[in-house]
């Protein structure tokens, strides 16, 4: 067999076009596979994963239709709208069959902002100067982010003051990433953040203040990171944002709440629990049922994609029985210049082996491009401070792996009956007197 | 050599059967130049191909330094042709993309690996059938008994121990026919055993000996009886 290779590098030279065409089936598919799987997996890890906050399988959160990020709201009768999960509307979750518990989360509904200083944790007199600015702010039962209290016995109710809040982890990420870098300040460890105080200034936004009545100052103390905050935003106890809606919202008679956490006896009654609270009219998000629903459409479209390798195998069995065909002579040749039949198939093998290598290849370059492409263009439309954020779409060794050996193996499965029909040519059938 | 014993073959054609050889017997020895003679359809390529190990008898054995062929495995008698025979066909069969020299070096692909200068080689072999200059040139670009002459010299280029030929003169005009032949017997006399297949009359006055073949049986052997075994220096192994 030490002559293989160079037939093999002549046969592939001389088939190197009608291979390439037959196979770029398989770079497109292969491309378009990579693409919809990594996407679908960043998605699926950015929203379920840090949107969703990392819920138990067996939580979901439920929130009105019409989603509001309250701080571009407030003080408009028409906002008020969006709070529509009134304290009926608990109830008549909590009678739902598999309920087992549920935490209403309430979202501030005036101009808040906050003031902050660095003074205290940095104590270098140039990050002396304060920062204002906006702030998404809820209210949740202490039940739901007990075990996100860092601050030792640090209570969370309507009575502690300063106010406790909780700071959304994203927060820290954008002020790491994008925001101290801007403004020639040290990055910020959670550890650092705990028991920092703020004012928190109620009426007042930096674009907005309430019409007609007053302005406070209340002091803050941040006493652990959450994952259920908005994704801007704190969680302070519950009960103080109900007491400040009531005294800052103009006609609020009720409780209206934003969101409910609702947990689920188990996480297979998840999907009956959502399907019962979507037909009243609320949009439920729960990380199995969103995560299942990205993973479908991810699923819909890699078929697509698996399709398009199922053609491009059929093109390159086609291609493959015209070369066998085309070289009935050649192959009987060979059989009687020595090669066995297993050398015949394997020549043949050898070349399909190759072929698909090589459009494997390529298809796994056009799909990591493609991915680069789409974050580039995901992150021309995110504000300023998240563009410095790293790809929600990294590249996968092991999707590679797999899909360059899904590419080998479409080529082998495609040309193994070719194969197997020219170890078969007889030499007299092939050489034949014209 | 090779002893040839009692071969029968028979065909199925059109639902009947066909009786291709009957009972044919005869040996060949080292250095013979045997021509199987006989009108189409007497038998003679298919007792060339039983002979080869390309088509199996229905009965009889062809035995080859005493081991039956058609009881060797595929790999075994894949070795068997590659290692002691070489083919020479009526048309050519050149490998159209390949040049003279690759085309001659082709069958060295599947035997083992030697340390000869295999380029020294493959010009010694194309001096000797008489086409040196030819050898970067394509088959497309040879004439009939040039084509020949490749194919001949492809033959020989694993320094085989039985030259094959099945009507090799069969597409060449009489002239180029006749050069051939001569290169046969210039082959021969350097000490290559060659059996042709042939109903050229010329090979017939060519051959050591000639058998002659009718409707599938051996009816005629004209010519000396098979030399004894001899063991010659070939030229160019």
């Amino acid at each position: 067999m030490h002559g293989f290779l160079p037939i093999l590098a002549t046969n592939l030279r001389r088939n190197f076009l009608r291979s390439f065409f037959s196979s770029i089936g398989i770079i497109i598919g292969i491309g378009s596979l990579y693409f919809f799987v990594t996407i679908g997996s960043g998605i699926n890890d950015f929203i379920v994963g840090r949107e969703m906050q990392k819920l138990p399988m067996n939580m979901m959160r439920v929130r009105t239709t019409e989603l509001s990020l309250g701080v571009f709201r407030f003080g408009q009768p028409d906002f008020m709208r969006s709070a529509t999960i009134t304290e009926k509307a608990l109830d008549r979750f909590h009678s739902i069959n598999g309920v087992r518990t549920i935490y209403p989360v309430m979202n501030v509904l005036f101009p808040i902002s906050a003031v902050l200083s660095f003074s205290s944790i940095l104590p270098d007199q140039s990050f002396r100067r304060g920062y204002r600015t906006d702030l998404i702010m809820s209210g949740a039962p202490d039940e739901l982010i007990r075990e996100d209290i860092a601050l030792t016995n640090a209570a969370f109710d309507g009575k502690a003051w300063p106010i406790p809040v909780l700071l959304s982890r994203h927060i820290l990420d954008i002020y790491n990433s994008g925001f101290a870098a801007g403004q020639n300040l040290p990055k910020l460890s959670e550890k650092a953040l705990i028991g920092f105080q703020f004012d928190l200034i109620l009426g007042q936004s930096t674009l907005l203040r309430r019409a007609g009545g007053p302005v406070t100052s209340v002091p803050c103390r941040v006493v652990g990171f959450t994952e259920k905050a908005e994704m801007l935003g704190l969680v302070m106890p519950l009960d103080r944002v109900r007491a400040f809606n009531r005294q800052f919202v103009d006609g609020w008679t009720e409780n209206k709440y934003s969101s409910v956490y609702i947990l689920a006896s188990s996480s297979d009654k998840v999907a009956t629990i959502a399907d019962e609270i979507e037909k009243t009219g609320f949009t439920v998000f729960a990380e199995k049922k969103l995560s299942n629903l990205i993973t479908l459409v991810t699923f819909i479209l890699g078929l697509f994609s698996f399709i398009i390798i199922m053609v491009a195998a059929i093109s390159i069995f086609n291609a493959f029985t015209v070369i066998v065909n085309q070289r009935r002579m050649e192959i009987g040749l060979f059989r009687s210049f020595g090669a066995t039949r297993n050398i015949i198939r394997s020549l043949f093998m050898s070349e399909a082996a190759i072929v698909g290598s090589a459009t494997g290849l390529i298809g796994l370059v056009l799909g990591v491009f493609l991915v680069r492409g789409a974050w580039s263009l995901a992150r021309s439309f995110l504000p300023a401070f998240l563009q410095s954020m790293e790809s929600i779409f990294p590249v996968s060794p092991s999707l590679l792996f797999l899909l360059f050996a899904g590419s080998v193996l479409t080529s082998l499965v495609a040309a193994w009956v070719p194969a197997l029909v020219a170890s078969r040519i007889e030499i007299s059938d092939a050489v034949r007197r014209t | 050599m090779i002893q040839v014993q009692s071969i029968s073959k028979r065909f199925t054609v059109a639902g009947q059967p066909f009786l291709a050889l009957d009972d044919v017997s005869f040996e060949i020895a080292e250095g013979d130049f045997v021509c199987i003679a006989g009108t189409s359809g007497s038998g003679k390529t298919t007792l060339l191909n039983i002979m080869a190990g390309i088509l199996s008898p229905t009965s009889g054995s062809v035995l080859f330094h005493g081991r039956n062929i058609h009881q060797m495995s595929d790999r075994e008698l894949s070795r068997f042709r590659g290692d002691h025979l070489g083919f020479v066909y009526q048309s050519f069969n050149l490998i159209p993309r390949l040049t003279v020299a690759e085309n001659v070096r082709a069958p060295l692909y599947f035997g083992k690996k030697t340390n000869h200068d295999l380029g020294r080689r493959i010009s010694s072999i194309l001096e000797t059938v008489g086409i040196p200059e030819k050898a970067n040139e394509y088959p497309h670009q040879l004439s009939g008994g040039q084509l020949q002459r490749a194919a001949i010299a492809r033959a020989l280029v694993r320094t085989p121990s039985l030259l094959l030929a099945d009507e090799p003169t069969g597409n060449l005009d009489a002239a180029t026919g006749l050069e051939i032949i001569e290169l046969f017997k210039k082959l021969n006399a350097e000490g290559t055993t060659i059996l042709v297949v042939s109903h050229d009359q010329r090979f017939f006055e060519a051959a050591a000996r000639t058998l002659v073949l009718d409707f599938g049986k051996l009816v005629k052997t004209t010519g000396r009886e098979p030399r004894k075994p001899v063991r010659t220096k070939k030229k160019g192994a």
